[in-house]
């Protein structure tokens, strides 16, 4: 049923990639003419992995174009098949955090499914996305490889970072590449879908929303002490006292 | 014929050798584990497990991971340094507790496929095991906010304080 719909999509589009041409140029001009299939990509992608929409906050303007790349992606990958015996492999890449704080963990999960009908040979894959000197990898790889993908299974791949800075951040594509049919010499390339543009929240902003506070409200409960306090020894003093003054009286 | 003969052993012999050489023995695995534990920085619970694995013959192993009988194929690094299997879970399925990957190379995981389909599944037997124990994901820190206890408190002792007042005013 899905791969149906992505060759009706393929179909419609009538787009021919060439060798010598960037993926990304293709992507952009697939999306100029792809607006009015998007939902149609939309409704196969959820039917695809219903669970893995990340609660990411986009900026508004990125949605589109987010759309696009990822529909970039999938036709990308449909171009690349030849015949009916070839694999075909479509990448989803999801940024999992419902918030990405600087200095803490950025879980990045891939998943690979392979929607043709022979199984995809040396696949590899690499994000070279994330540069040294803003992300730190704490746990996973990030160039890996699976001797063979079966057609109609998937395989996923986690890695978790950490943002060493704030600000916006673009989070592009990985890369793969594997061999379509167990007798092609040439690699086929494939990009993956594309998480877009997010920020990543500083440090204090974090704290300010998520953390305890133990220290502000304990200060907070020291200066309030005095005004309940004194007026509830007034109280109590003169309350003992009466209570005295009745006692003796009986 | 008996040149043939022995021409046929030799070839039979160098074959059990090679598929004997694509098996790891005395596997020693030593792995590095993450699993998530706050949900505000995932939306399901990870599990890493990242192993460099020794094995007394082999060079090269293709291996998968088998979970609560989930099987996967295992991640390698290009450069073949490294293996990882890494999944994720819906936080409510990912139970806190130990979980235990099994791992089979090409011929385990066959005669795993094998027991599956006869229904015995324990009778396979795995190549190594790593053992990933899961603490659970959670908020960090404390199961209140604090803003919610110091309401709570300020709450309490005007509560208090208007009882008492209340007695005075009526004696």
């Amino acid at each position: 049923m899905a791969k149906t719909r992505l060759d009706e999509v393929t179909s419609r589009l009538g787009v021919t990639t060439s060798g010598s041409r960037n993926q990304s140029e293709v992507m952009r001009e697939n999306c100029a003419s792809l607006s009015n299939t998007s939902s149609l990509t939309l409704s196969f992608f959820s039917s695809l992995n219903p669970a893995r929409r990340s609660q990411w906050c986009f900026v508004a303007e990125m949605k589109s174009l987010f759309l696009c790349v990822l529909l970039g992606a999938f036709v990308s990958c449909a171009f690349s098949a030849e015949g009916d015996s070839s694999a075909r492999l479509l990448i989803s890449k999801n940024i999992l955090n419902q918030y990405v704080v600087e200095g803490k963990e950025l879980t990045v999960h891939y998943s690979i499914y392979n929607v043709g009908s022979s199984p995809a040979t040396s696949v590899s894959l690499s994000d070279n996305s994330f540069p040294a000197d803003e992300f730190k990898v704490l746990h996973g790889l990030l160039s890996v490889k699976w001797k063979a993908i079966a057609p109609g299974t998937n395989v996923s791949h986690t890695i978790i970072l950490e943002p060493l800075k704030s600000g916006m951040f673009n989070f592009t594509a990985a890369q793969v590449s594997y061999k379509a049919s167990e007798d092609a010499t040439d690699p086929q390339f494939a990009l993956s879908t594309t998480p877009g543009e997010g920020g990543i929240m500083g440090q204090q902003e974090y704290d300010r929303k998520h953390s305890p506070h133990l220290v502000d409200w304990g200060l907070f409960s020291l200066m309030s002490l005095p005004t309940i306090l004194i007026p509830f020894l007034v109280w109590f003093r003169s309350h003992s006292k009466y209570e005295n003054f009745k006692a003796k009286r009986h | 014929m008996a040149g043939l003969c022995i021409v046929l052993a030799i070839f039979a012999l160098f074959t059990l050798q090679n598929t004997s050489g694509d098996t790891c023995i005395g596997a020693k695995p030593t792995t590095e584990i993450y699993t998530t534990r706050n949900i505000l920085l995932s939306s399901e619970s990870v599990f890493i497990v990242e192993f460099a694995l020794k094995c007394d013959n082999a060079k090269s192993v293709n291996l998968y991971a088998e979970v609560n009988g989930k099987v996967m194929p295992v991640t390698r690094s290009t450069d073949d340094a490294k293996f990882q299997v890494s999944w994720a879970e819906p936080h409510k399925e990912a139970r806190a507790g130990l979980y235990k990957l099994s791992f089979y190379d090409d011929e385990g995981y066959a005669a795993y496929r094998k027991a599956q389909r006869s229904g015995t599944v324990s009778e396979a037997k795995a190549l190594f095991t790593i053992d990933v124990n899961h603490p659970g994901a959670g908020r960090e820190g404390l199961y209140v906010q604090t803003e919610f206890i110091a309401v709570v408190a300020a709450l309490l002792i005007w509560w208090s304080a208007n009882n008492v007042k209340s007695k005075l005013q009526e004696s």
